[in-house]
């Protein structure tokens, strides 16, 4: 395996910040209280962005030279992100798993579940720039499993400047943080959709 | 600890004061922080050649890497023109014809080119 | 009318006090001298000296700091935008900025863009904003030491005592006697923070300042994008849209600073220096009858249910002018609450007067020199 995925995931990492730590940070603000709470769906949204990472150096190593990122692609990715972030803002995400029968109980039980690590996979296959560097070196890999150890060498690298982000359910006026978050939430989902319009 | 509060409070207007009246000091000492550089992205970087004639100016500038970490597998070469120019110009090991009036300036054979106009004529930002 | 817990009570009493706040005008609008040139140049410096210290008197024989401080700041801050915008065109031409004014760096340095600099200032050690370092007006360094000096002395006080765009916000809030919508959601408050860590986030990842490319809405009153093209038709239209939303309309109607309160992301970051400040605003328990006169008036929404000043709290003075039992007060922390008064008063407003008289006016000399010369 090549540890330059690695390497570009280090020195991008930030990026990563930039551009994925407003969502994660909101989901977190507006539903977590508690730290544990916040790494667990810190942890979630990783899983998305790792099956993502691992979906693009798949398709890439298997697509070689083809032009698989549309321009009408990412914009519909972008418009399913700010829907996804207004969502966030509308609903309380329950953390515990709900009692009864039936596929709305089923939905609500396995919200957290799903809706997080959805989140990260579709939010890094649309906006993260560094996706680009990693898929760039993954084509250069000699073959198409060394492409995905590329990827996930770089989600480790990148995912270090993430670790951070849910200390932030540590401040005290909890009430205040969560009415940030659903702020950022309707923010971010409206500069999305937005931004996916203007795409399409 | 109340004197000691009320004497800091009492301080505070010559602070607020201080930093006016020694402004330009206190600028010189801001000005040798390490993040007091404005961005290459933004200036285009330190010019490394120069095509000086009586016609035309050109200037060079050394390849930026964009990005928040420096993303090193994007260069944006920065060319600024003054005057009208019409020839070859090699950037990062790539040649390129350029075509430069005070009204238009085009780039061939560029992947990405951004073109600016100056007071005195153009720049350039080829990717 | 006077505030009787407030008041001075004499008119040499509250001579004396502006003495100080006199001398120190007095020298830093003179900027070295270089303001007393002709005899008209001499004029115009008194008139303005004249002005700020007659309402710095009447603060304090009057007793009342907010309804004074107000009527300078909203008449400076419209001064600022005539001499700001007096100056560019003098420079450039037009207060349209164009790519070669940005590729020259030739673009005045805002505070609000210490917002947006400080994530790429701190990993990538470069400034993203087209500005001088150290020359001409508004240079990166001169505003660096101005805003975070200013900050760390005042804390929020710098949004109402400092900002020349808080001054328009201030006073569209006046205009109107009674607010047609009389209860503002006081959750928007947080609103600020939000856009904060946006804009912080949304820069770094650009390498841009974003809320001023797009979204400040006090472009319209100092300098904005030439239209070129679509996308600068585009911010110009939601400057447009903003300014009249959140600068004009919403004040209007509700009384409160908007625009400061809810959307400006430095309101947020000067928030955080109210954590070192050793000035703020508290309320004796012991005095406070919880009639809510405070939090009605706060034109910042910093007032919480339990009616205590929040962290983002910009030291106006209208909650210590509306309350009638003098419970509201400003305090320096480290001292025991609702002993000197007036002490802390005074120490919070000669530093506070100090920074509006020398921040903004320069500009207002200059643009009281513009308006005469038009006639």
């Amino acid at each position: 395996m090549t540890i330059e995925g690695l390497i570009i995931g280090l020195s991008v990492g930030a990026s990563c910040v930039a551009s994925c730590g407003p969502l994660i940070m909101s989901v977190i603000m507006k539903n977590s209280p508690t730290p544990s709470d916040a790494y667990s769906y810190l942890g979630r949204f990783m899983a998305g962005r790792l099956m993502a990472y691992l979906a693009i150096a798949a398709v890439t190593g298997l697509m070689r030279g083809c032009q698989w990122q549309s321009a009408k692609v990412m914009a519909v990715m972008s418009i399913a992100v700010g829907v996804m972030m207004i969502v966030n803002a509308l609903v309380k995400l329950p953390s515990y798993c709900a009692k009864g029968v039936g596929v709305k109980t089923y939905i609500r039980s396995h919200a957290p579940m799903m809706y997080v690590p959805a989140l990260g996979f579709i939010s890094s296959i649309n906006i993260c720039p560094p996706v680009i560097a990693a898929a760039t070196a993954s084509l250069n890999a000699p073959s198409t499993a060394q492409g995905i150890g590329t990827f996930v060498l770089f989600f480790i690298g990148s995912s270090i400047y993430m670790l951070p982000l849910p200390l932030i359910s540590l401040f005290e006026d909890k009430e205040a943080i969560r009415t940030i978050g659903r702020f950022m939430s309707w923010i971010i989902g409206v500069m999305f959709i937005v931004k996916g319009l203007i795409g399409l | 600890m109340k004197y000691i509060s009320y004497s800091i409070a009492a301080t505070m207007t010559i602070m607020m004061m201080l930093i006016f009246i020694n402004l330009d000091g206190w600028m010189q000492m801001a000005a040798q922080l390490p993040f007091m550089k404005i961005d290459p992205t933004i200036t285009g970087g330190e010019v490394v050649d120069s095509i000086v004639s009586d016609n035309y100016k050109l200037w060079i500038h050394e390849g930026v890497h964009p990005g928040l970490f420096e993303d090193k597998s994007r260069t944006i070469t920065q060319i600024d023109i003054e005057g009208d120019y019409y020839g070859k110009v090699t950037v990062n090991g790539k040649q390129y014809e350029l075509n430069a009036t005070s009204h238009d300036v085009k780039v061939n054979g560029e992947e990405y080119a951004a073109s600016f106009k100056r007071k005195n004529g153009w720049t350039l930002r080829i990717e | 009318m006077k505030n009787k817990l407030y008041s001075t009570g004499n008119v040499l009493r509250s001579i004396l006090l502006t003495l100080p706040m006199t001398l120190i005008s007095m020298m830093m609008l003179s900027q070295g001298g270089q303001a007393l040139g002709t005899l008209e140049d001499t004029c115009v410096y008194l008139a303005a000296c004249a002005i700020y210290n007659i309402a710095f008197f009447l603060m304090l024989y009057k007793g009342e700091i907010d309804k004074w401080r107000a009527v300078v700041f909203a008449t400076s801050a419209v001064l600022f935008s005539v001499s700001f915008m007096n100056n560019l065109i003098e420079l450039r031409g037009s207060v349209t900025y164009s790519d070669a004014d940005v590729l020259s760096c030739e673009i005045p340095f805002c505070h609000i863009v210490t917002t947006m600099v400080v994530i790429p200032a701190a990993i990538k050690q470069t400034i993203i904003f087209p500005g001088s370092i150290m020359t001409g007006f508004a240079s990166i360094s001169a505003m660096f030491v101005i805003i975070f000096g200013s900050s760390i002395i005042l804390g929020r006080g710098f949004c109402s005592w400092g900002c020349f765009y808080g001054g328009w916000d201030d006073a569209f809030s006046r205009v109107a006697k009674n607010p047609i919508i009389k209860k503002v959601n006081v959750a928007y408050r947080w609103f600020s923070f939000a856009m904060l860590i946006i804009m912080a986030l949304w820069s770094a990842a650009t390498l841009a300042p974003e809320y001023c490319s797009w979204l400040c809405p006090f472009k319209l009153v100092t300098e904005r994008d030439a239209i070129v093209d679509t996308e600068t038709l585009l911010k110009n239209v939601v400057m447009v849209i903003l300014f009249l939303g959140l600068v004009v309309v919403l004040p209007l109607i509700t009384k409160k600073r908007i625009q400061c309160a809810t959307f400006c992301p430095m309101g947020a970051f000067e928030s955080l220096f109210n954590k070192i400040s050793i000035f703020h605003v508290k309320n004796n328990e012991s005095k406070c009858i919880k009639c809510g006169k405070c939090q009605r008036s706060c034109p910042l929404l910093a007032i919480d249910s339990k009616l205590k000043p929040l962290i983002n709290c910009s030291k106006c003075g209208k909650c210590v002018d509306a309350c009638p039992t003098g419970a509201m007060q400003f305090h320096i922390k480290g001292t025991p609450v609702g002993t000197k008064i007036t002490t802390a008063r005074l120490l919070f407003l000669y530093p506070a007067y100090t920074l509006m008289v020398t921040l903004i006016g320069g500009s207002v000399v200059n643009a009281i020199k513009i308006i005469i010369n038009l006639f």
